[in-house]
C-alpha cells in the first residue's frame, strides 16, 4: 500500500491493527523499495516503477548446459525468463537491465 | 571483465540465438533488426505479454473446468462436512429447483449411508422451513475398483463366480 501521511501514523494504524485478532497478525516493512511475490517495486517521488526481484540468497544459477536434458529445455529457460522480464519491469530501463542479468547468468552459470 | 567460460555456461551463440527468436515471436518482423531496442517498441511488448495469461492462470482455469463436476471425495468420509457441503449446495444449485444433490463415492461399508443422510438431513433441519426442499443421495464408484475391473483385465479367481462348494455334503 501507498501512505501518504507521516510514517508514525501508519505505524501507529498498524500496531493497533495488530491487536484485532490473535491469530492475525501484520508484518510490515516500510521503505522506497519493495519486493512483493516476485516484483520489486520502486517508489521514485512519485513514480511508482516495477522490475524483477532477485532474493539475495538466490543465486543465479540454470541447468547447465552440458546436462542430459532434452533440447528443449535449454531454449525454453531462456524464454521464460525473458517473458517474466518483460511482464515484471514496467520501464525500458529495467528490462534492458534484466535481459543483461538474464546473459550473464547463463554465460557465468555454474 | 573478463568471463570464464566453463562447461556449464550457456554458449553465447545459443543466447543470442534465443534472444532474437523472442523478441522476433513478439514483434512484428517490420524491424529492421530484430532486437528490442527502443522504449516505444518495448511498451507494445510489454502491453502484448501482460495481456496474456500465465502458465498458472491457465493451469487454475484448467483445473476449474475439470473440478466442478466433482465433490472433493476426501471431505465426504465425515458426515459433519457432508452436511457444510449440503448448506453449500442448497444456495449454489439453482437448476434443480428444490431438491439438493449429495454424491459420495460407494464403499462396502458405507451401506448404511444413504439412510443415514436422509435421516441427519430430517433431524437438523426439521424446524427450519426447509421441509419442501427435497434431498437425494447418489453414489459413485470407487474410481479404483472401476479402473480395476474395467480397464484391467482383473485376475481369473476375482471374474468367476465361485459356487459355495462342498457345504452340503
Amino acid at each position: 500500500m501507498t501512505w501518504n501521511r507521516s510514517e508514525q501514523t501508519l505505524r501507529h494504524l498498524l500496531n493497533e491493527a495488530n491487536k484485532w485478532h490473535p491469530n492475525i497478525k501484520i508484518d510490515y516493512k516500510i521503505s522506497k523499495t519493495l519486493p512483493f511475490l516476485d516484483v520489486l517495486l520502486t517508489n521514485n517521488n512519485g513514480i511508482l516503477s516495477t522490475c524483477v526481484y532477485h532474493k539475495p540468497t538466490a543465486e543465479p544459477y540454470v541447468v547447465p548446459f552440458i546436462s542430459d536434458h532434452s533440447r528443449h529445455v535449454f531454449a525454453n529457460i531462456i524464454q521464460t525468463s525473458l517473458k517474466r522480464a518483460v511482464r515484471s519491469s514496467s520501464t525500458f530501463q529495467a528490462f534492458q537491465d534484466e535481459q543483461r542479468y538474464i546473459r550473464l547468468m547463463l554465460l557465468y552459470n555454474g | 571483465m573478463n568471463i570464464i567460460c566453463s562447461s556449464f555456461s550457456y554458449p553465447s551463440s545459443f543466447i543470442d540465438q534465443q534472444f532474437r527468436k523472442f523478441s522476433l515471436e513478439y514483434l512484428s518482423s517490420s524491424s529492421f533488426l530484430p532486437l528490442i531496442d527502443n522504449e516505444k517498441q518495448y511498451f507494445l511488448l510489454h502491453h502484448k505479454i501482460i495481456g496474456q495469461p500465465t502458465i498458472q492462470q491457465s493451469q487454475v482455469a484448467m483445473s476449474i473446468t475439470t473440478a466442478t463436476g466433482n465433490i472433493d471425495f476426501d471431505q465426504l468420509n465425515s458426515i459433519e462436512e457432508m452436511e457444510s457441503i449440503g448448506s453449500n449446495k442448497k444456495s449454489t444449485k439453482k437448476p434443480y429447483g428444490n431438491k439438493i444433490l449429495f454424491h459420495y463415492t460407494h464403499e462396502k461399508r458405507f451401506q448404511s449411508f444413504k439412510r443415514d443422510m436422509h435421516t441427519i438431513y430430517e433431524d437438523t433441519f426439521k424446524n427450519i422451513c426447509a421441509t419442501e426442499v427435497k434431498i437425494m443421495v447418489g453414489n459413485r464408484n470407487r474410481p479404483d475398483a472401476k479402473h480395476e475391473l474395467i480397464r484391467k483385465k482383473p485376475k481369473r479367481e476375482i471374474l468367476q463366480n465361485k459356487p459355495n462348494e462342498s457345504k452340503y455334503f
